[in-house]
């Protein structure tokens, strides 16, 4: 048995393990918020940490190209038409379009929360409560 | 990819339980985040008009 073949068996995928490395960087994220009271420290603290993260991004993006394990290189790409059949190619756009719209709402929206729990004391928040009365 | 049956579409090649699987979690995330969303957004505003309530109380105390 090869390492390839160990490898297989094991799941050690090159772009499978760099983001089990992210999946533990957002749960190293989440951890570190909760366990600072001031939410400003924590704020601080998650940037911080965030900032590091981003460092994996592109070693998700490049590990097919960097490491030749199981998984496919890169199936579509801006120079080139993509290698899919069109209805797959098509079905897969869509998708990631409406979760990008997904996801940027549901972070404004969670932003707009966070901001009128912190800005309680601001006066246009309590006219934007008094107005909702 | 072509099914022959509706049966054949749901039984999706023997990996039924992780298509099916992997759908509904996904489906169940997009139903609970924006519930969970739309309560923290309440209760800040619910938590906004009881701190607005008390500091009136406190005026009109005050006043007389």
């Amino acid at each position: 048995m090869g390492q390839a073949d160990v490898g297989r068996l094991l799941g050690l995928d090159a772009r499978l393990t760099s983001e089990l490395v992210l999946f533990f960087l957002y749960l190293g994220f989440m951890a570190l918020q909760a366990a600072i009271d001031d939410p400003r420290r924590a704020d601080k603290a998650g940037a911080v940490l965030a900032l590091v993260g981003v460092v994996n991004i592109p070693i998700i993006y490049f590990s097919v190209k960097w490491w030749n394990t199981l998984h496919q290189g890169a199936s579509v790409s801006l120079a080139r038409a993509p290698t899919m059949a069109t209805i797959m190619f098509t079905g897969m756009i869509v998708m990631v379009l409406a979760f990008w719209m997904y996801s940027i709402a549901v972070s404004l929206a969670r932003v707009r929360a966070i901001i009128l729990e912190r800005e309680r004391h601001a006066a246009w928040a309590q006219a934007l409560a008094g107005a909702a009365a | 990819m072509s099914w022959g049956s509706a049966a054949e579409f749901f039984a999706m090649g023997g990996y039924a339980p992780f298509v099916w699987g992997s759908f509904a979690v996904v489906a169940l995330c997009l139903i609970v985040e924006p519930l969970v969303v739309r309560a923290r957004h309440r209760n800040a505003l619910r938590r906004l008009k009881q701190v607005q309530r008390a500091a009136q109380g406190m005026q009109r105390e005050a006043a007389v």
